[in-house]
């Protein structure tokens, strides 16, 4: 069997806690004892509430939060291990698409600068042509390039935030709720999107998001995440059909 | 009966770009003890609509144009019951005794709905001693009760508490209790789940259902989620471009739904029998600013099924359990498409 393109080992992350109760030196554990793994061209979704640790997950294999035990293997390299300029090869792997493409884009710079700003950090020429490439990918009309986020509808923002992600050529995308900002007329459209992309260039996805329906259709295997923990992982179809924690069921029980 | 009747309402706001309407002729009605829902998704004008019912639109940016609404009031010492007033026109100052009296109003986000600086207890019972002349004392021992009803455990201590130290759900209880306290006859409930965890949001829906029918409320549900109408509404209207483009009883809307919006909407979310990672049936295009709404049908530019006679204005045909707003709405559901 091919070796997955992310293992995650035993993953946990904590905060500093600043509350008087946990003076004592104590950390708050936002993610505890984690095991996953994703295969090259997959998609791995991850479902929970909020403070159920899906954001520190995405934060951590990203290396832009330190984890305090465990390990995160990426193509066969423990990121977890690496500091400073060691990382900056695999930075280009992992990329994210945020949540709210209104406040992950800066207002300031056109969507030109904001494309080519990725591809100057990595000293990477012929950046116009890269630009165009990207804008065809996501479904943007080149003349958009000198227009400032605003004056974009909150669909085509998006689309803005996944040609960002993809500027550098990227093994693993990190989606974290990139359609629940979004009106429901649109969020079809940045899915079908993501799923065109997968398929094109073979694409690995971490899909975070709360809504389950949607983690179902577009995750090969999910993790379900509660209070920090790992309470269910298994192949899509398996853990929507039959989930087997109380946790799953009660998301299944509350979908409407 | 009808408790509300909205006609021809307009509404519009003066933005830096100019004037711009939000609402374009919206009818509808509430009748008593019945739960509407209004959906659509942002900018189409639903917020703008329920605003208006108790004139909480910005001011002076924000105005109703003209239009009608028609609240028929209880039984008090200065009304007959059934008595007419239209909103719309009102003075302040017989606002002030329907607002939080007779229809009251539960917000989005209850962090902010709530004063942060006053104790729980105390914000429950300013509607009180604000409509019903009553003292502290009494009204904060009503304030328990209803406290106790929406739910909340630890009522007494609860009275005592900020809301920063109750949790997201209970914020929502404490709101639900605040608009409940004074026995209204009208709630409206602006997406009042949307900034909770989806098994919070399924008990706070069960709550309202709950307290609904057991004092005989008139709801008028916002939401931009049609799932959530399906559990909750009896009948349900939705918006589009600044207009009502379907209304119909809920079950009879997600079982045949008329127009072809409301149709994209329902398929845009992946069903059950979906066959994973396969493309979902999107709905082109963006939804289009007051500056783009056509003349014609205003969602013809995103319609697939959109022909020549779509570029006349559309008539919202309506009988009195539903209305459509399509004029090639007969064809395509015998075309069953």
């Amino acid at each position: 069997m091919k070796a997955p393109l992310l293992d995650i080992q035993n993953l946990t992350v904590a905060y500093a806690a600043r509350g008087s109760m946990l003076k004592d030196g104590k950390n708050f554990r936002a993610l505890r004892n984690i095991n996953l793994s994703l295969e090259q061209g997959k998609t791995l979704g991850v479902v929970g509430e909020s403070g159920c640790g899906k954001s520190t997950l995405a934060k951590a294999i990203t290396r832009l939060l330190d984890p305090v035990d465990g390990k995160i293997i990426f193509d066969g390299v423990a990121l977890s291990q690496l500091t400073g300029a060691q990382l900056k090869p695999y930075r280009r792997q992992i990329q994210m698409v945020f949540q709210d493409p209104a406040d992950s884009l800066n207002p300031k710079h056109t969507i030109a600068t904001i494309l080519s700003e990725p591809l100057e950090i990595h000293g990477i020429k012929n950046r116009p042509a890269r630009i165009g490439e990207l804008m065809d990918l996501v479904g943007l009309p080149q003349s958009y390039l000198q227009r400032y986020p605003h004056e974009l509808s909150g669909g085509q923002r998006q689309r803005v935030g996944i040609a960002r992600a993809l500027a550098l050529e990227p093994k693993l995308v990190i989606c974290d709720e990139p359609v629940s900002a979004l009106d429901l007329s649109v969020q079809s459209q940045i899915i079908n999107l993501l799923l065109g992309l997968q398929k094109t260039l073979g694409l690995s996805f971490i899909f975070i998001s709360h809504d389950l329906r949607l983690v179902r259709h577009l995750s090969d295997k999910i993790a379900v995440l509660y209070r920090g923990e790992l309470v269910e992982y298994g192949p899509a179809e398996e853990v929507y059909r039959h989930p087997k924690h109380e946790y799953t069921k009660k998301l299944l029980a509350n979908l409407i | 009966m009808a408790l509300l009747e909205i006609k021809d309402l307009v509404v519009g706001f003066e933005t830096p770009a100019g004037f711009m309407r939000a609402v374009d002729g919206v009818g509808l009605s509430i009748g008593k003890g019945e739960v509407v829902g209004l959906v659509g998704e942002s900018g189409c004008g639903k917020s703008a609509t329920a605003f208006s019912i108790l004139k909480l639109l910005p001011h002076p940016t924000g105005k109703i144009l003209c239009g009608n609404i028609i609240f028929y009031r209880k039984n008090t010492a200065t009304t007959q019951s059934g008595q007419a007033v239209d909103m719309a026109t009102l003075e302040e100052k017989e606002l002030c005794g329907i607002r939080g009296k007779e229809i009251s109003m539960i917000f989005q986000e209850p962090m902010s709905a709530l004063n942060p600086v006053m104790r729980i207890g105390d914000q429950i019972a300013e509607g009180l001693i604000l409509h019903e002349k009553i003292s502290k004392t009494e009204a904060l021992k009503e304030a328990e009760k209803i406290l106790l009803r929406v739910g909340l455990s630890g009522a007494r201590d609860k009275l005592h508490s900020y809301p920063h130290e109750l949790s997201g759900g209970e914020r929502q209880r404490a709101v639900i209790a605040m608009a409940l306290i004074c026995k209204p006859q009208l709630v409206i409930a602006d997406e009042p789940t949307t900034a909770l965890d989806v098994t919070i949001q399924t008990q706070i829906l069960e709550l309202l259902r709950e307290l609904q029918r057991e004092t005989g409320i008139s709801i008028l549900f916002i939401t931009h989620d049609l799932g959530l109408v399906k559990k909750f509404c009896d009948r349900t209207y939705v918006m589009y471009a600044g207009q009502i483009v379907e209304s119909a009883r809920t079950a009879d809307l997600f079982a045949s739904p008329r127009h072809p919006y409301t149709q994209a909407l329902l398929d845009a979310r992946p069903g059950d029998a979906h066959p994973p990672k396969t493309p979902l049936r999107s709905i082109e295009g963006r939804l289009p600013t007051f500056w783009e709404w056509e003349a014609g049908c205003r969602f013809a530019p995103r319609c697939p099924f959109a022909q020549g006679e779509c570029k006349q204005p559309q008539i919202l045909e309506q009988t009195p359990a539903a209305g459509v707003r399509c004029c090639r709405h007969m064809e395509l559901e015998r075309k069953n498409l």
